[in-house]
This record gives structure tokens, C-alpha cells and sequence, in this order.
């Protein structure tokens, strides 16, 4: 009885849209966009470590580190992006809505162009300190 | 210049091949960066961290090629199956590279 309740008021609902199996090839162009987004922030993540493990001391001390710390929240969030991304087109595509909007890659881009011209200026630094 | 016929229009051509390449791929970039960590000597307490994290890399690696593999056969069979969404999938890979994330980023500036 108490079943049969629950059934009208889920019924009901006005904003749940029919969810149905997507053409296959959404699905697997989603997924690769998944792992493209993966890659990016394991790039992000392999330019951190190398940061820290492999460059020598710069110019200015503890400046690797900081880089290097940029370039692992950069690739966190990548990674958090890309799984949030694959979730939001795989709703929209169960249910033939348009793809939401995807203004990540311009954060992206934002972030290398700090960590580019920070990566520069320590460059310059110790090409004139030295 | 001849566009798909219907068979090959079926199969969606290389769709499935690709898509299984990006999983290998994906394991081998995941495999790099736990390589990177142990380019230096790993004696010290940080250095076993960072062997803990090569190691978590390893087991990534091999969890993603796997998963590459099985969706290859996934994919290849013909009918294709009516559910083919890697969710669980997609989430085990996410959520370890985001793991593989922290943990490098604490043994590196510890």
C-alpha cells in the first residue's frame, strides 16, 4: 500500500525527462573524450613530479616547488573535470537533450599560460643571475 | 570516394578500435608517471612514499589496460550489446588518477 503510494508521487514528477539507450557512438565518443581529459591531467601530473624530481634547484629557491604544486592542482582539477564532464554528457544524451556548456578548457588554458609565463620569468631569472 | 556501406555503417567502422586504444593509451600515460617517481633514490621517507605511489601507478595501469581489453571484446561482439556505458568503469579510472594525484603530490613535497 505504502508502495503503491510512492509509485503515484514518482509518477508525477514533472521535470524527469525519458532516459533511453543513446546511439553506441556517443557512448564510446564520450568515453574517449573521458580518457582524453585523463591524459591531460596525468600530462599535468608527469610535468609536476618532473618539476620537482628532476630540475635543479632555479634562481629562486622553493620556486620549483611551486610550480610544481600549480601543475598537480591543475591536474586535479582536470581530472575532476573530466569525470564530471563524462556524467553531465552522459545524462544528456540518455536524455536527447543538447550537450551542456564546457568552459573548462578555457580554464585550462588559462592555468599553462601561468604556469608558461612563471616557467619563463624563473628562465630569465637564472639566466641572469648565473 | 564511396561513403560506408550499410554494413560497415553498422559496425560504426573503427569506432570500437578506437575507443579500445585510448583505454591502452590512457594505462601507458598512467604508467609514465609512475616510472617518473622512482627516477630518484628512494631511501629516505619521502622516497617511500613515493615508492608506494609508483606502486598504486602500477596497479593503475594495469586495472586501465584491462579494462581496455575487456571493453575491446565488449565492443567486438556483434550484436552489439544493449548496454554498453562504462560507468563503472569511467569512475574506477577517475577516481584513481585523482588517488594517484594526491598521493604524488604528498610524497613529492613532503
Amino acid at each position: 500500500m505504502a508502495g503503491d503510494n510512492d509509485n503515484g508521487i514518482g509518477e508525477r514528477k514533472p521535470d524527469v525527462v525519458p532516459e533511453s539507450e543513446p546511439d553506441y557512438r556517443f557512448t564510446l565518443a564520450n568515453e574517449r573524450t573521458f580518457l582524453a581529459w585523463q591524459r591531460t591531467a596525468l600530462g599535468l601530473l608527469a610535468a609536476a613530479v618532473a618539476v620537482v624530481q628532476l630540475v635543479p634547484e632555479l634562481a629562486i629557491p622553493g620556486a620549483r616547488h611551486v610550480l610544481g604544486v600549480l601543475l598537480a592542482v591543475l591536474a586535479t582539477l582536470t581530472a575532476g573535470m573530466g569525470l564530471r564532464r563524462w556524467k553531465q554528457v552522459d545524462r544528456a544524451i540518455r536524455s536527447d537533450r543538447p550537450l551542456p556548456r564546457q568552459p573548462a578548457p578555457a580554464y585550462l588554458a588559462v592555468g599553462l599560460i601561468v604556469v608558461g609565463l612563471l616557467t619563463l620569468g624563473l628562465v630569465i631569472s637564472k639566466a641572469v643571475t648565473a | 570516394m564511396t561513403s560506408l556501406g550499410p554494413r560497415n555503417r553498422q559496425n560504426g567502422g573503427l569506432q570500437a578500435e578506437r575507443t579500445a586504444l585510448a583505454w591502452t593509451r590512457t594505462s601507458f600515460a598512467v604508467l609514465a608517471n609512475g616510472a617518473l617517481l622512482i627516477l630518484r633514490d628512494f631511501h629516505s621517507y619521502a622516497g617511500l612514499l613515493r615508492l608506494a605511489a609508483a606502486g598504486l601507478a602500477v596497479t593503475v595501469t594495469l586495472s586501465t589496460y584491462l579494462i581496455g581489453v575487456r571493453r575491446q571484446r565488449t565492443l567486438g561482439r556483434r550484436p552489439l550489446p544493449q548496454r554498453i556505458t562504462p560507468g563503472r568503469e569511467v569512475h574506477l579510472v577517475g577516481i584513481s588518477v585523482l588517488v594517484l594525484i594526491f598521493t604524488s603530490a604528498l610524497a613529492l613535497t613532503l
